[in-house]
């Protein structure tokens, strides 16, 4: 069968929030007793050319994966993937949503852009799909649009598909759908500087859409059926599915919403999860979603349980300008635009932990043990502990630390003969921009950087790596050898640090 | 049958667009050949209480008004209305429009306002139905809609409010969550008042701010509330031999208000396609509400309205003016509500300060002119002054500045000896609190003595005598003294005067 997705292909990239390592910290954190991620089986629903699928598989040797789609197209490119990786723990299969069986349970089921543009019956098989490839404790993720703000962007598809009328021709409707939306921009002139939301917010991201590609997909899907979490819900639970959480940890809290608001919405939580989810929504105008299901018949936590924290891995994803741990001033940790002020002794030095080892993974022993070194204490009292686990869990839903479920193959210290990512080496072949073992998104976008990576494959000394890179440095950037020989040993450390080097 | 009108009533209001005068004015601009209103047949398809249509009555003795609805409470309020007011020429009844006989006499003028959106699609289909049997061959019919995309702002907020009200069934008490939830938004979205630019946070305040309970019961709380786009709407005119004719204000959010870059990609989008070009119009402006004259398949509907069919109408101004200045090439201004329009042409100039000065009576083209003329000290003019007048006076309607309708109704222009309010308004006020003028503008009148007022103007009584009766109905402690009394009955007559309301 031929799909659109053959016709023309859809860009696939790693997810890092689609791997079973953070939707296992997200079912644990919400009260769902997830399999460990070692050992654990990962099923993809519509895994395109499987490329999530297969930098999970190689950073995750441990753990088996499955995926399927329609596309043959997008299946065969998959298997080719495999083949250059030498991958053992991945199978893609041509599959249809209507037929395809699960040889056996899987713990993690990963569903990304099918559930809102498949038909309703399909979309229906989906659903009883993914409820009974799970095993008992098993978790799915399933993305969708939602409802209020798609609205708004139900209001440009439509235009621009009345814009295309009956053409077929991929190209000529990606044409005519942009044409559209310069259309209306002309229309609805927009200032420079000014703040934009919803339709023109909506309206710019098209005009600025870099693969024209995934405008096809999406924005001129022929099935787009948004959905509010309620009915997404009800759907789910026709199914003997239950609510356990999002996918991201900080639209879990309503921090950023006026505090009268983020008051409701934390009462509501406590005592019906659900609905406060949907007030969310309507509270920040929700306009897509990628929610957990579980088949364990618990009722859903409304709130992160910081005891389940002591069992993850534990990263930073932030920086900080004093270190001050005795004071009473606070400190403040800050990633992006956001910050968040920690008080208590013990918390400061693990955050300041977290800032300097990142973005190493770290058992909560671990991070403890380090944390009591900084600021001279061995033994901590439980109510101690819970605090830390307290801060560290609001750090964590304001996107300062990171939890996960499982440490990824790689090797923090460069060997003597360092090997690179190998699923990183096959991205330069197309992108210049590479996945790492950690899931951390890199750009290369110079040659002899480029050049470096594809070079470290287990053959080369470091002075074979000088001798291989030194002469073909680009004339206009004169560097002598020895400074080129401290500019590598760094940029080695820096590779192995983000979890680049496999050996 | 107990309808949810039933339950809450809603106010019908006299809406001048929706009137037969007018809908006969836009169709002989737009060379569609409709029926002397005079004399016409009109139905009214959910006429409510009869507000709207018992008004046209009273003004148009010689035409026949026929209505119905669905609500019996509806119904027996209006037909006391009619009873009291003594009005032979309209009949109102209990119907269904999926049962109301199609056979009868064909009708001339039949009006639909705020029903096609609002009923289940099976009646929908009806409604179009029953006026492609019931309309005369040159018939015209007004119907009023929701249409997308603007609608799609609107409707996240009804879906919102409606998930919040789910389970109320009292409709006080539904009113009241449906703004909870609205405000809830409002404070969610974090905005001043100065960046609410947004479609939907226009929506969030004009229901907060502007919007009368009952109708939020009926509008935005609507159980059936289908907005679709112009195309579509056409095509199910189609479908029953109807074509979309043009709408009924042509001057709000019309192709010609349009900026000229914008109007240029629009012919090119459309051609000559008039539905095109009505639908890419709504692209540029958003619209989420029309108000359409329909026709049967076969009459030729012009593009653009046609001046020289003025000559035919009555005209009224609605635009002011600074200082008079009719010499040849010196510029005038006119302005009315939002928009201004300045002409050079002497003889435009003399025709609208006519119109103003004699506001706001309707003068017949000709004797327009003829004062005009008169104003200018000349006794004739030529056929190129009289074409550049109509073009500029139909210039001036485009912009809102002149109205053009279809009949003059009996009204007084200057407060006569023994004053006489219209024989309809005294009904209402006998019966309640809202009084229609013969220019078909609505005055709520809340206190006794005003009300009193209005039913001593049978014409019996001078204005002495008047003041006579009405002072003892001041109680003692509030009574005011009686020069002052003098001046504010003066002021309340000229008030009813001008509004339309003496006859």
């Amino acid at each position: 069968m031929t799909t659109s997705y053959d016709r023309v292909e859809y860009p696939t990239m790693p997810r890092s929030l689609g791997h079973p390592g953070h939707m296992h910290a997200m079912a644990r954190m919400f009260g769902v007793n997830a399999a460990p991620v070692q050992g654990s089986r990962t099923l993809e629903i519509g895994c395109g050319d499987g490329v999530h699928l297969a930098s999970c598989a190689y950073s995750t040797p441990d753990a088996q994966f499955i995926g399927f789609d329609l596309s043959r197209e997008a299946i065969s490119r998959g298997q080719n993937l495999i083949q250059r990786l030498g991958l053992k723990n991945l199978s893609l299969q041509v599959g249809d949503i209507m037929t395809w069986e699960a040889d056996a349970p899987f713990d993690y089921i990963f569903v990304h852009g099918v559930y809102s543009w498949i038909p309703a019956p399909v979309r229906d098989a989906l659903m009883a799909l993914v409820a009974r490839s799970l095993s008992t404790h098993g978790v799915a993720c399933i993305s969708y649009n939602a409802y209020p703000a798609s609205y708004t962007r139900q209001m440009l598809w439509e235009m621009m598909k009345y814009h295309i009328g009956d053409r077929t021709d991929p190209e000529e409707m990606i044409e005519k759908a942009l044409e559209l939306a310069r259309f209306i921009r002309l229309c609805r002139p927009v200032a420079p500087g000014e703040e934009m939301d919803l339709f023109d917010n909506d309206l710019d991201i098209v005009l600025n859409k870099q693969i024209r590609s995934v405008l096809y997909h999406d924005e001129l899907a022929p099935i787009n059926q948004p959905f509010y979490f309620h009915e997404f819900m009800d759907h789910a639970r026709q199914h003997g599915l239950r609510f356990v959480s999002e996918l991201e940890p900080h639209v879990m809290v309503s921090a950023d919403l006026p505090p009268q608001i983020d008051q409701l919405l934390r009462t509501l939580s406590q005592v019906n999860p659900e609905r406060r989810e949907q007030y969310y929504d309507f509270a920040c105008l929700r306009r897509f979603r990628q929610t957990i299901v579980a088949r364990e018949p618990h009722e859903p936590k409304g709130t992160p349980d910081p005891n389940a924290l002591r069992d993850l891995l534990i990263s930073g994803n932030c920086g900080t300008d004093t270190i001050d741990f005795h004071s009473d001033q606070p400190m403040t940790f800050a990633a992006g635009t956001t910050a968040v002020q920690v008080s208590g002794t013990l918390a400061k030095a693990a955050m300041v932990v977290l800032v300097e080892s990142r973005p190493r993974r770290l058992t909560f022993q671990e991070l403890l043990t380090a944390a009591g070194t900084k600021i001279g204490q061995s033994n901590f009292s439980e109510s101690e502990i819970l605090e830390l686990a307290k801060d560290l869990v609001i750090a964590w839903t304001s996107g300062l630390v990171i939890l996960k479920g499982h440490r990824p193959h790689y090797v923090s210290t460069v060997s003597s003969r360092p090997v690179s990512s190998l699923f990183a080496r096959d991205q330069l072949r197309s992108s210049s921009s590479v996945t790492s073992q950690l899931h951390l998104s890199m750009r290369f976008d110079d040659a002899p950087g480029r050049k470096l990576l594809e070079l470290l494959d287990g053959t080369r000394t470091f002075d074979d790596l000088v001798r291989a890179i030194y002469p073909t440095l680009p004339a206009d950037r004169p560097m002598t050898e020895s400074e080129f020989r401290v500019g590598l040993k760094r940029n080695l450390e820096m590779l192995a640090l983000s979890g680049l080097l496999v050996a | 049958m107990t309808t949810t009108y039933d339950t809450v009533s809603y106010p019908t209001v006299p809406r001048t667009l929706a009137h037969p005068g007018h809908l006969y004015a836009v169709a002989k601009l737009f060379g569609i050949p409709a029926a002397p209103v005079e004399t016409a047949r009109v139905l009214e398809i959910g006429c409510g209480d009869g507000g709207h249509l018992i008004a046209c009555a009273a003004v148009l003795p010689k035409a026949t008004f026929v209505g119905f609805d669905l609500s019996s409470s509806a119904i027996a309020r209006g037909q006391l209305l009619i009873r009291e007011a003594g009005l032979a020429n309209v009949r109102i009844d209990v119907g269904d429009i999926t049962t109301w006989p199609r056979d009868g006499e064909p009708f001339d003028y039949i009006i639909a306002d705020g029903i096609y959106s609002w009923i289940p699609a099976n009646v929908r289909e009806s409604l179009v139905e029953l006026v492609g049997r019931a309309l005369a061959p040159h018939g015209v019919a007004f119907i009023s809609y929701n249409v997308y995309p603007g609608c799609y702002t609107r409707r996240m907020l009804w879906e919102m409010m409606k998930f919040h009200v789910r389970g109320i069934d009292d409709p006080e008490q539904k009113i009241d969550e449906a703004l909870r939830m609205a405000d809830f938004i409002r404070v969610s979205r974090n905005k001043t008042k100065e960046q609410r630019q947004d479609p939907f946070d226009r929506d969030v305040e004009n229901v907060l701010t502007n919007r009368v309970r009952n109708i939020l019961y009926h509008d935005e709380l609507s159980t059936v509330n289908d907005p679709m786009y112009l195309h579509q709407f056409a095509n199910h005119l189609s479908r029953h031999g109807l074509q979309f004719a043009t709408e009924v204000m042509p001057q709000a959010m019309g192709f010609s208000t349009l900026n000229e870059p914008i109007r240029e990609k629009i012919r090119e989008y459309a051609g000559a396609d008039r539905i095109k070009r009505e639908q890419y119009t709504d692209f540029a402006t958003l619209r989420r509400f029309r108000q359409s004259l329909v026709t049967r398949s076969s009459i030729p509907v012009r593009s653009e309205p046609d001046p020289f069919n003025i000559r035919e109408l009555y005209l009224a101004s609605c635009a002011s003016y600074e200082t008079v200045n009719l010499a040849p090439d010196a510029p005038m201004t006119f302005r009315s509500e939002d928009r201004s329009f300045m002409t050079r042409s002497p003889l435009t100039k003399a025709a609208l300060t006519v119109l103003h000065d004699q506001q706001p009576r309707r003068l017949k083209y000709e004797d327009m002119l003829a004062a005009a003329l008169q104003r200018l000290g000349r006794e004739t003019s030529t056929n190129v002054e009289q074409e550049e007048l109509l073009a500029d006076l139909a210039t001036a309607w485009t912009a809102g500045g002149v109205l053009i309708k279809g009949y003059c109704p009996d009204f007084a222009c200057v407060i006569s000896e023994r004053p006489t309010a219209s024989p309809l308004a005294r009904a209402q006020l006998r019966i309640g609190t809202v009084a229609t003028s013969q220019l078909h503008t609505t005055l709520r009148l809340e206190d006794p003595p005003s009300r009193m007022l209005v039913q001593l103007m049978d014409g019996t009584r001078t204005i002495d005598q008047i003041a006579a009766a009405l002072y003892p109905m001041f109680p003692v402690e509030h009574r005011p003294p009686i020069d002052q009394f003098r001046g504010e009955l003066e002021r309340n007559l000229q008030m009813l005067l001008r509004a339309g309301f003496l006859i």
